[in-house]
């Protein structure tokens, strides 16, 4: 039995864990459930001893661990996979595995690593990168499922996982809950962090909510209804329901990708891409990742000149007016180490309007902080807050506000809730549709379902680079998926 | 004279190289160490002084090790426990180095050192190998001390690619965090790179007094311990590049020695400049980015 006992962590003035006690036996799937910041990823940190509590301890199978002691709790047996893969990018994945638990025992051999790996993989259903293939020119995807690779490397007696869904295609979910199933069966004890509430009630066998650091509700049974669950979550805030979506644009094009080609190594990524996009309406690209999306995103970004074809700007529009949020927030969306207000400033057409001369307007870009942490609900102490302070969900409310500010008439929005809790996703959404219903054209590209179905208007599935409009009657989660897979292509 | 051009090459090339295998092992663990001109320096001083009054080229090497190894961990200290700014320290401990040095060599040697000399150390040149012409002089008869620097390249090389604790070296220096949840002793890794570094460094600097110089003046080491950090960029991070670029830099030193026998009509401070001129293209041109470790100079403390 994994027990953590009485466990307060505190990050500056913030109380992340305010004395959680948390079990789970032996065989189970164990679900934290919570918002994003709630601490369910403290809670993590601390079992697997990546952060030492501020008091409060930690025992398996009745023995205390040492506390902020990583390699003690991988040796007692716990392992952890992480929301954001803590993997060695630019070393390849055979040298990834054997810093966790395969090759271990005898000489130091990337090649039998790679056979154990393989082994291991193959038993699970999992497929390996090509031989010696560098980390960071594999997908998220990939990544992630390396990880899970390793962590399971160390045949753990706990594994915890850190929202493992939000990066696998609706096609690997069978084969990700078989395995957790496997795991269970093999008597080990599966903690799955998450903040779905139907993945929850679906694989687990009990569930502990947190909220604010608190634990609301332990190891109540997954046949709790959803609302409830919900209610738990959220406190007196009950998830608001999606607001009027506009469907059907204005007609009128705004911007027009015409015959788009993206062609690298001899690999088409971008394959003869033609969409046009209209005010007042979100349309949607869904797809497995790695099948050209980040690739597209940063063409429009015009961080990559098209190999051939054009994007093309309806007479009105102008080059400024194209928002783009990416997907990896931390990389390419924001500088972690500025503040609120330096961050929106990141954006060239926001740092034109707050320049007077060679002169940031300094207090003026700290009002426009301020506005967004009102109007966006950010929660951050004061503009001046570093964007590393904030939560994942605030981070990307910024990102939104930043777009936003722009007043541009197309935004271009990638992966824009995942990770997201449901009321930061709410309020992403909400934007999303205020800005549609204002005359706004946005290109939404996701690989959650749910979220299309529910806001796109017309709905496109890009497979190896090309793109086929989806039918209304093809718009079931099951044909959606046999789509993306490239059954058309 | 071609002779005397590669002997002198190899001879320059020595402790730039012992100095910059260190470096790299230090920048794969994720630090970045300018202290290392500080810790050739008080090698260099001493080495000397030990054998000078212990009488003993052995002991000098003992001395030299053991002081490079003390700056380093100082640096240590500073930039692994305590996560102060790498290049701050660093730069304080360079500048502690020449003070420090300086002093006591006025203390122990008086102000005119030119009759402080010591024996320099014996050659061994390599039998039959050393009588090949032209190059057998040039190549295959040194002493041990270039030898065991260029023995050390395919070693280090060997360690870092090919050796599980090479791969956990590097994860340290990629990914310090990711390095750490693996059960990985980010600091003690660190340490170690710091102490092998700091051994080899003040062998370098040793290799200055008891090898070339035979006697120590102020600031002996002249820079070259930034040469051996930009031998490191130019050598992008590979023992063997590493190897390349410090027998480059050894070139350029030994041209300036051929020049002046030569007796050209240049002003001779110009081949005195050319090293340093080529640092500062290196660094200038080369951008490293591509090769460095991803938390080169970061400075990481545990949660």
């Amino acid at each position: 039995m994994l027990a953590a006992r009485a466990i307060t962590r505190r990050f500056g003035r913030t109380l992340a864990l305010d004395g959680v006690d948390f079990e789970a036996h032996a065989g189970e799937i164990h679900a934290l459930l919570g918002e994003n910041g709630a601490g369910k990823t403290t809670l993590m940190n601390v079992i697997a001893g990546a952060t030492r509590p501020n008091s409060g301890e930690v025992t398996l199978d009745g023995a205390a661990l040492n506390a902020g002691s990583p390699q003690e709790a991988l040796k007692a047996g716990i392992a952890a996979v992480h929301q954001s893969p803590m993997l060695f990018e630019r070393m390849s994945w055979e040298e990834n595995l054997a810093l966790g638990g395969f090759g271990r025992r005898g000489r130091y051999d990337l090649r039998a690593v790679a056979a154990e790996a393989a082994a291991l993989a193959s038993q699970l259903g999992l497929k390996l990168p090509p031989p010696r293939a560098i980390l960071e020119q594999r997908s998220v995807s990939e990544r992630v499922r390396l990880e899970l690779l390793r962590a399971l490397s160390f045949e753990p007696l706990v594994l915890i996982l850190d929202e493992p869904t939000s990066v696998l295609a609706p096609s690997e979910l069978a084969g990700f809950l078989e395995l957790l199933e496997r795991l269970r069966a093999e008597g080990r004890i599966v903690v799955w962090i998450t903040h779905k509430l139907a993945e929850a009630r679906a694989a687990a066998d009990r569930i502990t909510v947190l909220r604010q650091g608190r634990v609301v509700a332990r190891a109540i049974s997954p046949e709790t209804p959803e609302r409830e669950l919900a209610q738990l979550m959220l406190g007196e805030l009950a998830p608001p329901d999606a607001a009027a979506i506009p469907k059907g644009g204005s007609g009128q094009s705004v911007l027009l990708l015409d015959n788009l080609l993206l062609i690298e190594d001899g690999r088409s990524i971008i394959d003869g891409l033609t969409l046009e996009l209209s005010g007042g309406e979100i349309t949607g690209l869904a797809g497995v990742d790695g099948n050209g999306q980040t690739e597209l995103v940063e063409l429009l970004a015009r961080v990559r000149t098209p190999s051939g074809g054009s994007i093309r700007l309806s007479a009105r529009t102008e080059a400024a007016e194209i928002a783009v949020i990416p997907q990896d927030r931390d990389h390419d969306g924001l500088v972690l180490d500025m503040t609120l207000w330096e961050n929106l400033l990141l954006e060239p057409g926001l740092r034109e309007r707050f320049t007077n001369g060679s002169w940031l307007d300094v207090a003026k870009a700290r009002a426009l902080g301020a506005d967004v942490i009102a109007r966006y609900k950010i929660r951050a102490a004061s503009p001046d807050a570093l964007a590393a302070e904030l939560s994942g969900g605030n981070r990307q409310r910024l990102e939104v506000a930043r777009a936003m500010s722009l007043k541009p008439k197309v935004i271009i929005a990638h992966n824009i809730c995942r990770g997201l809790d449901l009321a930061a996703t709410a309020d992403v959404h909400r934007a999303l549709v205020d800005f549609a219903a204002a005359g706004g054209a946005v290109l939404l590209i996701s690989s959650d379902l749910d979220e299309l179905l529910a806001l796109c208007g017309r709905l496109f599935v890009i497979s190896r680079g090309k793109i086929r409009e989806t039918e209304p009657a093809e718009r079931t989660p099951e044909r959606l998926g046999l789509l993306m897979a490239g059954a058309w292509s | 004279m071609l002779e005397a051009f590669l002997t002198s090459t190899m001879t320059m090339a020595t402790p730039i190289l012992l100095a910059a295998l260190g470096e790299l092992m230090v920048e794969e663990s994720g630090l970045i160490n300018i202290g290392i001109e500080g810790a050739m320096l008080s090698g260099a001083f001493f080495a000397l002084a030990a054998a000078y009054f212990g009488g003993s080229t052995v002991l000098g090497l003992a001395a030299g090790i053991g002081s490079g190894i003390a700056i380093n961990a100082i640096f240590a200290l500073m930039v692994v426990n305590l996560a102060v700014n790498q290049v701050v320290a660093g730069t304080a401990l360079d500048i502690l180095a020449l003070g420090l040095t300086g002093v006591f060599y006025r203390k122990f040697f008086g102000v005119t050192g030119s009759s402080f000399m010591v024996k320099s150390m014996a050659r061994l040149p390599l039998g039959p190998l050393a009588n090949i012409p032209l190059l057998g002089r040039a190549f295959f008869d040194h002493n041990a001390l270039v030898y065991f620097s260029f023995a050390l390249v395919p070693v280090v090389a060997y360690m870092l690619r090919r050796t599980r604790y090479g791969l956990r070296l590097r994860a340290a220096g990629e990914r310090p965090d990711a390095a750490d949840a693996l059960g990985l002793d980010v600091y003690r890794l660190r340490w170690q790179a710091l102490i092998v570094s700091g051994a080899l460094t003040g062998l370098a600097g040793a290799f200055l007094t008891l090898a070339y110089a035979n006697t120590f003046v102020e600031n002996i080491s002249a820079g070259r311990g930034f040469v051996a950090l930009s031998v490191v960029i130019l050598g992008r991070w590979s023992s063997w590049g590493l190897a390349a670029a410090s027998i480059l830099f050894g070139a350029a030193m030994a041209l300036q020695f051929a020049m002046q026998a030569l007796g050209t009509a240049i002003p001779y401070q110009l081949f005195l400049a050319l090293p340093y001129a080529l640092t500062v293209i290196v660094l200038a041109t080369v951008g490293g980015q591509v090769a460095a470790p991803s938390a080169l100079g970061e400075p990481y403390s545990r949660s």
